[in-house]
């Protein structure tokens, strides 16, 4: 806890008051003042309360000694002015590393949120809520965002002629045509929440101050700082209000931490050069123009949409005007329905979990209308989107892998190995061995994608599905998932050196393991190399997984120039046919017990009539079908009875129908037990 | 096959699917069930000995949940049936029902009843307007259950052994041909004379030019006179009945089947099948069928383009020795 001489000077900076008009307002002297400020002595608590009067904050404030909550009233935009030098910026250049896509988003600030997992905590709750707002609920937001006094801004920013410019207009124009904005808001659970302190280095500084910064270190995902930029781009404006529940207090508290950013590049208004970025807070004292994060009431955090409804700490980020920035939806429940399949797509593996190990994860997603439901909260069920691989990660987790597949739930596992590298800055150490990877495979269902290995580190985020080429023809399709580093659950020196050579192998996106810069700076040579070997190794084990006894097993067969010869399954193309088939054929039995069918004929083309003999069959089940005769034949279309009871077509006709009953009397059992066809022979009949 | 029932059927696809395999209840590795093909092999299974003496098929069918509970079928039952044509064993097994339109249950195969390939099918029966176990559904292709494959491939290759001749009491009289067809066992088999020298050497490891040509022009001529032999035998094994000739079944239906459409291109397989049994019967000097027989052969066995390859490898061959 702060001393609370340190807490009182603070505060008569904050409230801009003398040390004299406290005394007075306390009713004592101002050396008995001058003594708290110093630290020479405390005061009584009858004191202390009427301390916290003066200052109009809350007595347990003065207890505890931590910062008071802000009235909203207090909160405010305030922009930075640009600098001197009129050097101008056309907007955070992190942001534009991405296309900013929902999915995009989903995966970044998911990846960002695992990475700020409790250590030992509970799964990583990522909730993901879609709100659209009209009407009042869309000026009572507006209100309470103090949007007029940011629109002037983001008007004088909105420049058509740079990118940023462009996408700030046509946000306005969308929000002046629609009248409607979409709010999406990202929150994270038993995660660390915006630590640290206001200016100086910390979590807080990094988020909200800061653009390519992560100060991530170890198994983290992110270590680019790109994924916090990818929440600014994913709104029309740049603009994104934060409100976190803090793991460890600062100033005294935890709950309700709350800043803004707006992200514009270099404008002008009113005369006055602004650099660009502003930020939504209180007035930070002793600093000219800024403004810092602010402790906020529950009603405040409210109408802002940023109130959390868990006390866990964590971070609800409030994207304002989300939109898909791929242009491919407006719509909310696609909107909903992008998340959803995104954070399927790149973290089932980090909601699964097993006996051994717990999920790292649990996602959802909801979508509210003007705070009616539209899509309640749905959490995401890894087996239901990727039923295959996720019984694979199981199956790990459960310790229940096999290493032969005898049924189609098993899951395999052998290892892959990857050969370290030393360290540039750590040369003298013994090189550090081998690595083994575990791969698992299990035999997939009418997936999508078949036959494709994911691989996967720490946090089990997918780092990248590739497809498996030159399989063995006919091998039964599979899914495949590479666990390496702090993903194969060992605590070996192989494991941690492994999840930090393959971290230093990703390039920004996360999304592939390769010989980027930073690992042939970082690593001796022939880092590169390893990486895809690594890659290059892991394909071929599940080549050879799939092989399994194919290849010595077609040995002794005969001689194959033969074997090809003489090949007695049926042709798999079935040619052109040059004579009749019956296309369709149906029928009821009518009340004399006979069959009523109609039949329709297809007929190759040829210069001369068809002449065909229909023949109606039963069906036997122990021989071949039995024929039955005709009481009746009455053609319908393309085709007339000859003179011997057979049907002509047209010339050149390639359909024909009829109709034909059965004789009852020729039925080998009655037609309600029987099954019926009809066969068109040939006629050995010449027309005249 | 297009016919009618006089009842309503299932209209959905009825899917039949062997989940998993073991043989005196060890199980076996999934390599030996091929899904897409519908095969499962079963000779030489490394996990049990020579001796078994049953198979277990674990199977699971599906069809249209929602097209069976809302028709109007009552007390749907679904059975998997296995019948082998060799010995004649026709056995039905009840599956037991699991969600709607699902049944799962185990097949068991005894060693004894079962020679060569086995067909496996589901079939789904129903009580329809107060008659009961009617057949509403089938599956669409039967699986093949082969007793003398290792690998459960889509292709099946006429049976070859390599035999010498003059060791066979049997094949003593022919000890000086290169190969023979034998289709006396039930199944065909073309014999190759292992003691007839350089046979083996140029048709499995041709290494030179002349090699490859000879072995290319050889194994066509092998192939073809093996096909016409087939046929032969397909023709002869044609039961008629009711004056109507039958389809034989079994290898001789796959042989007639896969020449028919060379030989009678114009007609359907059902009109040739009567053409081919008539020729056998009346066939005035078998001419007709003799040629048609012999250009399906050819067909199968590719003689036309293996031939002009060899000549024209023949002619390189020759201009090089020229220019040399």
């Amino acid at each position: 806890m702060k001393d609370f001489s340190a807490w009182l000077s603070d505060m008569l900076v904050e409230r801009g008051m003398s040390q004299k008009t406290l005394a007075q307002l306390t009713g004592v002297t101002g050396a008995a003042v001058t003594g708290w400020v110093n630290g020479r002595s405390e005061p009584r608590y009858e004191k202390i309360a009427a301390i916290a009067a003066a200052l109009g904050v809350e007595v347990e404030d003065a207890v505890s000694r931590r910062t008071p909550v802000a009235p909203s009233g207090d909160v405010k935009w305030i922009f930075r002015v640009a600098p001197e030098d009129g050097g101008r910026e056309g907007g955070n250049t992190a942001t534009f590393a991405f296309s900013p896509s929902l999915e995009v988003l989903a995966r970044e600030a998911t990846q960002n949120s695992l990475d700020e997992q409790l250590p030992g905590s509970e799964p990583v709750v990522a909730r993901h809520t879609l709100h659209e707002l009209t009407g009042h609920h869309l000026r009572d937001f507006m209100d309470a965002l103090g949007w007029e006094s940011i629109e002037e801004h983001i008007n004088a920013a909105a420049d058509v002629r740079q990118k940023v410019g462009r996408v700030l207009r046509d946000g306005l124009q969308e929000l002046e045509r629609t009248q409607r904005l979409i709010l999406l808001r990202v929150d994270d659970f038993n995660a660390t929440g915006l630590t640290g302190p206001e200016f100086d280095d910390g979590r807080f500084a990094r988020v909200v101050r800061r653009t390519l910064d992560s100060g991530k270190a170890g198994a983290q995902g992110g270590s680019f700082g790109l994924g916090k930029a990818a929440l600014w781009a994913a709104s029309r404006f740049g603009l994104v209000l934060v409100n976190s529940t803090l793991s460890e207090p600062e100033g005294g508290r935890t709950e309700r931490r709350m800043a803004g950013r707006l992200e514009l590049p270099w404008h002008t208004l009113d005369g006055v050069e602004y650099a660009g970025p502003g930020w939504f807070g209180t007035a930070a004292p002793g600093r000219q123009n800024t403004a810092q994060s602010w402790w906020g009431e529950k009603r405040a955090a409210e109408s802002l949409y940023l109130e959390r409804n868990d006390s866990a700490p964590g971070t609800s980020f409030l994207v304002v005007g989300a939109y898909d920035g791929s242009g491919e939806t407006e719509d909310l429940e696609d909107m909903h329905d992008r998340l959803v399949k995104s954070l399927a797509r790149n973290f089932w593996a980090s909601m699964v979990g097993g006996m051994q190990e717990g999920a790292k994860l649990r996602a959802s997603v909801a979508a509210f209308r003007n705070g009616e439901p539209v899509k309640t909260e749905e959490v995401i069920d890894p087996h239901v989107h990727e039923p295959a691989r996720s019984r694979a990660v199981q199956a790990f987790l459960d310790g229940d892998t096999v290493e032969e597949l005898t049924d189609r739930n098993q899951v395999l596992q052998t290892t892959v190995p990857l050969e370290l590298r030393r360290r540039k800055d750590d040369m003298t150490s013994e090189d550090p061995g081998v690595h083994e990877a575990v791969l698992l495979l299990t035999p997939s269902g009418e997936d999508e994608q078949p036959d494709c290995i994911a691989y996967m580190r720490a946090t089990r985020m997918v780092v990248k599905y590739k497809r498996v080429g030159d399989l063995p023809l006919g091998h039964r399709p599979f899914q495949a998932v590479l666990l390496a580093g702090a993903a194969t659950r060992s605590l070996a020196p192989d494991a941690v050196a492994a999840e930090q050579f393959l971290r230093t192998a990703e390039p920004p996106d996360h999304n592939d393991w390769l010989g980027t810069e930073d690992l042939t700076a970082t690593y001796e040579r022939g880092a590169r190399q390893k990486i895809m070997d690594f890659k290059k190794t892991a394909e071929q084990k599940v080549r050879e997984v799939l092989r399994g006894q194919q290849d010595e097993a077609s040995q002794d067969e005969g001689p194959e120039v033969l074997r090809d010869l003489l090949r007695l399954d049926p042709p798999k193309v079935t040619r052109s046919q040059g004579f009749p088939i019956v296309k369709a054929i149906e029928g009821a039995i009518d009340d004399t017990g006979a069959w009523d069918v109609t039949v329709t004929v297809k007929l190759p083309k040829r210069d001369e009539p068809w002449v065909l003999a229909a023949v109606p069959r039963f069906l036997t089940r122990s021989a071949g079908p039995l024929s039955v005769g005709w009481s009746k034949l009455f053609p319908l279309d393309g085709c007339a009875l000859t003179p011997h009871g057979n049907l002509a077509f047209r010339d050149g006709a390639t359909q024909g129908k009829f109709r034909g009953i059965t004789d009852a009397s020729s039925h080998p059992v009655s037609a309600a037990m029987s099954q019926v066809m009809v066969d068109v022979r040939r006629a050995k009949e010449e027309l005249s | 096959m297009r016919t009618v029932f006089p009842y309503q059927v299932l209209s959905g696809d009825v899917t039949l699917r062997v989940e998993k395999l073991s043989v005196d209840n060890r199980p076996i590795r999934l390599e030996r069930i091929n899904d897409r093909a519908q095969v499962v092999a079963l000779q030489d299974l490394e996990e049990t000995n020579e001796r078994w003496t049953e198979v277990r098929l674990r199977v699971s069918v599906s069809a249209d949940g929602a097209e069976l509970s809302s028709g109007p079928w009552k007390v749907p039952q679904c059975v998997a049936v296995v019948t082998n044509r060799r010995t004649n064993v026709y056995h039905a097994f009840p599956l037991h029902p699991q969600d709607e339109g699902t049944w799962v249950g185990d097949v068991e195969l005894r060693r004894e009843e079962h020679v060569g390939r086995s067909q496996l099918t589901a079939s789904i029966v129903a009580t329809v307007e107060d008659v009961e176990g009617r057949l509403i559904g089938a599956s669409d292709a039967a699986w093949d259950v082969d007793f003398e494959a290792k690998v459960p491939a889509p292709e099946r290759s006429m049976k070859m052994r390599w035999i010498d001749f003059a060791e066979h009491d049997h094949l003593k009289e022919y000890r000086d041909d290169p190969w023979l067809v034998d289709s006396e066992a039930g199944e065909p088999v073309l014999l190759l004379n292992s003691s007839v020298d350089g046979l083996r050497g140029v048709l499995e490891n041709a290494s030179t030019v002349e090699q490859k040509l000879v072995r290319e022009i050889m194994a066509s001529q092998v192939a073809s006179e093996a096909w016409s032999a087939m046929f032969n035998a397909a023709v002869y094994a044609c039961d008629v009945l009711d004056g109507e000739p039958q389809w034989p079944g079994g290898w001789h239906e796959d042989v007639l089947r896969k020449m028919i459409p060379d030989l009678y291109p114009d007609l359907s397989p059902e009109d040739a099948l009567i053409e081919l049994v008539e020729a056998r019967t009346e066939g005035e000097n078998g001419s007709d069928l003799q040629r048609r027989i012999m250009h399906g052969s050819g067909v199968q066995s590719r003689k036309p383009r293996k031939l002009t390859t060899a000549l024209r490898d023949l002619r390189r061959m020759a201009n090089k020795r020229e220019i040399a």
